[in-house]
């Protein structure tokens, strides 16, 4: 029987470690994927957090909060990722232009709801839908759409918002079947 | 949170536009009712944001774990050289701290000041004076890990011994790391400003999401908590500042104007500066300033290089 305190300690420490990983690593996967829009490199992004933080002994060393630290070094990681290799570009012209589908159902389903949020863009408001098609389309962020428009950031997240609500509503009776599908 | 609140906070999300404490709250937020996460889901097929397929936390633990074995090993296989070095270090470090022991108090800090500002020792170098109703908590590793002070309220350092460990201060969000040297820490406006007034030495501002200045002596800079940018304080005050002319010349008006805004304003030609001005000018920015005058003595102004360069014909 093993009775070395160290061997036990250092077992403790990967379960605990283990745990902090299973606990946040989701959430924070979600994270950077609204940034890089790429599974894959959003994936690695937080796996490598993780063994840096490891390396450094951070999350045992912080006292102030483990998790705002984890998705602070997300937040951080991604903007610096997209600023060195332009991602958010290059995956605008693959991955979401052209998204893969499971079945010609899912595919016929995709084009229909397509169709509608063009018909839905064309109910919004006229500065809430400039906003939004600035927002989804040409990918630019709050910030650059407030300077785009002479707005306030807080006018444009008001906006973002109002366009989520109307847009729901218009593309109600599509949503949870379309929801079902990609669950499947 | 509000349906409208939700929303904003979710659309902010999903645009790549969160900060980390919003992508906390949609977590949160994700974890109360498992409706969220349909609801959040439909909002991606608008919005885009999610990935298609949920990460798996268990297969990427297994990619995960032999890299934090491999790190482990890495010390494993050092162990005799470490234990050699470890000797001597021991030696050394056991003499430092007896030597500091009696140099510098290192128990945990905790100090409160009551209606009135009170001055604290730090060390046997170093003090603190803290503002009426202030108080700084120390870290539960200060002076073993850090050094790090947790400020609540205003307070003004005099920190005269150097440390491997360099004393940092936390207040809000900002975080101000010293480098030897006087400065006073202000908390403004109910804690959304922070003022750092650097009077020796200086000091190296930071935060959380990679915001950071160095400040030098005679400096000093504002923090606005909430969108968490650095604001140069001539610069906020203008915001905040009333300037009345009467029957003032052009020159003393110019003056007055390039050290307030820190600008460069200049004369195309001497004389222009004898032309008098009355006007009142309340939280205004610098062009509504120069439209003004030169709209009422019928001057025009361009941008120059450094500033601005006003321009027509003297006043008669």
């Amino acid at each position: 029987m093993i009775n070395n305190p160290k061997i036990k300690a250092t077992a403790t420490e990967l379960e605990r470690f283990e745990s902090l990983f299973q606990e946040h690593y989701s959430g924070l996967t979600r994270y950077a994927f609204t940034f890089l829009k790429n599974g894959d490199e959003a994936e690695d992004m937080v796996q490598q957090i993780f063994v840096n933080f490891w390396e450094k002994n951070q999350w045992q060393q912080a006292h102030t909060s483990v998790k705002s630290l984890l998705y602070t070094a997300v937040h951080n990681g991604c903007l610096n990722k997209i600023k060195q290799e332009q991602v958010r570009l290059r995956y605008a012209n693959t991955q979401l232009a052209k998204p893969h589908f499971n079945t010609h159902e899912e595919a016929w389903h995709l084009k229909e709801i397509g169709e509608e949020i063009k018909k839905g863009l064309e109910t919004l408001p006229e500065q809430c839908r400039r906003i939004f098609e600035l927002s989804r389309f040409q990918e630019m962020k709050y910030q650059e759409i407030a300077n785009e428009l002479n707005l306030s950031i807080k006018t444009v997240e008001n906006q973002m918002g109002k366009a989520l609500k109307l847009m729901r509503s218009h593309l109600k009776d599509y949503l949870p079947t379309l929801f079902l599908l990609l669950i499947n | 949170m509000t349906s409208e609140e939700i929303d904003i906070l979710i659309s902010k999300y999903l645009l790549g536009n969160a900060l980390p404490e919003e992508a906390m709250q949609v977590e949160e937020w994700l974890l109360k009712d498992p409706q969220n996460k349909v609801y959040l889901e439909q909002a991606s097929q608008i919005f885009g944001g999610l990935s298609r397929s949920e990460p798996n936390a268990l297969a990427a633990w297994q990619r995960v774990k032999p890299q934090l074995k491999q790190a482990k090993k890495i010390s494993i296989s050092r162990v005799w050289l470490s234990a050699a070095a470890s000797i001597i270090l021991l030696a050394t470090l056991s003499w430092l701290f007896v030597w500091r022991a009696n140099e510098i108090d290192e128990k945990p800090l905790a100090f409160i000041s009551g209606d009135t500002a009170q001055a604290f020792a730090l060390s046997t170098k170093s003090e603190v004076k803290l503002e009426g109703n202030s108080k700084l908590l120390a870290d539960a590793g200060y002076g073993k890990t850090n050094r790090l002070l947790t400020l609540t309220g205003s307070a003004y350092f005099n920190v005269q011994d150097h440390d491997s460990l360099p004393l940092t201060i936390h207040t809000g969000n900002l975080f101000v790391r010293d480098i030897g040297t006087k400065f006073l820490v202000k908390s403004l406006a109910g804690g959304d400003t922070i003022l750092v007034k650097v009077d020796e030495g200086q000091v190296f501002l930071f935060d959380s999401l990679g915001s950071e200045k160095h400040l030098k002596a005679g400096e000093e800079i504002k923090y606005i908590q909430k969108s968490r940018i650095f604001v140069g304080t001539q610069l906020i005050d203008t915001l905040h500042q009333s300037f009345t002319f009467t029957d003032q010349s052009l020159s003393e008006v110019i003056f007055m104007l390039n050290r307030a805004y820190r600008t460069h304003i200049t004369l195309q030609n001497q004389l222009l500066g004898n032309c008098r001005l009355t006007a009142r000018f309340e939280k205004e920015e610098l062009e509504t300033v120069l439209l003004v005058i030169t709209e009422t003595m019928n001057l025009s102004y361009e941008t120059t290089r450094d500033g601005y360069l006003l321009k027509g014909e003297p006043c008669k």
